[in-house]
């Protein structure tokens, strides 16, 4: 069974504009990185300034949204290293009163 | 793919990868990637990668230019919101204003009396304040009219309107309108 990411990629060739259209809004909400490539050949190269105008669209939501996703992890990683480092302390506390 | 690796491809061996990676940053807007840009432009061996790079430049460019010019209104806005506020503080009710000034100096006065005459708060030989005393119980704030006109603010020693009123009731709706 083919991929839905390469069905849709497939599709930004066909001579349809209509066709074109919806594989740019589909590719949009699958949101894979990959498809950043193909959109951006559609909005460099295809005929129509609405698809390009819309393949732009597109390209700019699946972007930003890889880098909220990266500042996110970013955030959280940085949380649970404080995190670990309250831990250890209180560890350490714990550890040093302890009756020998 | 973020823009570290966008970045990375505009150096790959490959000429359809640095094509693609200057179509994605054009297509994004990606002003952090100006210079790589123009670094492709001036240095890439490839006459093709070239012309799509000085492409992209120019697409980043006026993304870059709109946003300088975005920034540069944003700012502005907030200038003139700042001198809207201090011109309700000040013009519409300078009343209000002049109350408030009234009031601090007052405090400033007393405060500054009460240090003079109070041996407590003079500092002990070793250097050291004393503990300060407890606080007195204030008096409390008088009844709120919100329509009531307030051009005619006195203030006398033993009612001292709050000060957070007083704010309130110099503020014009001309601030809370966006």
């Amino acid at each position: 069974m083919p991929d839905v990411l390469e069905v849709w990629i497939k599709r930004l060739r066909d001579p349809d504009i209509e066709v074109r259209r919806e594989a740019v809004r589909q590719l949009e909400a699958i949101g894979d990185p990959a498809a950043l490539g193909p959109l951006a050949t559609i909005f460099a190269l295809d005929p129509d300034l609405e698809v390009r105008k819309l393949a732009q669209w597109a390209g700019k939501s699946i972007y930003h949204a890889i880098e909220r996703r990266a500042a996110k992890a970013q955030e959280i990683n940085a949380a649970s290293l404080e995190e670990r480092r309250t831990a250890a302390e209180i560890l350490k506390k714990a550890q040093s009163r302890k009756p020998r | 793919m973020d823009l570290k690796v966008l970045q990375a491809r505009l150096r790959d061996p490959d000429q359809w990868v640095r094509v693609e990676a200057l179509r994605i940053l054009a297509m994004v807007d990606e002003v952090r990637a100006l210079r790589d840009i123009e670094w492709v432009f001036k240095n890439d061996p490839e006459p093709g990668v070239r012309q799509v790079a000085q492409w992209a430049g120019q697409i980043v460019y006026a993304a870059y230019k709109q946003q300088q010019q975005q920034r540069a209104a944003g700012a502005e806005v907030d200038r003139q919101r700042e001198e809207r506020l201090l011109n309700s503080l000040v013009d519409t009710s300078p009343a209000t204003y002049q109350a408030m000034q009234a009031q601090l100096l007052q405090r400033e006065l007393s405060d500054a009396l009460r240090a003079e005459s109070n041996p407590k708060t003079k500092p002990t030989e070793s250097g050291e304040f004393p503990a300060l005393p407890e606080a007195a119980a204030l008096s409390a704030p008088p009844a709120r009219d919100t329509q009531q006109d307030m051009k005619q603010v006195t203030i006398q020693a033993d009612d001292r309107p709050d000060m957070l009123d007083l704010l309130d009731a110099g503020l014009s709706d001309e601030f809370f309108e966006d």
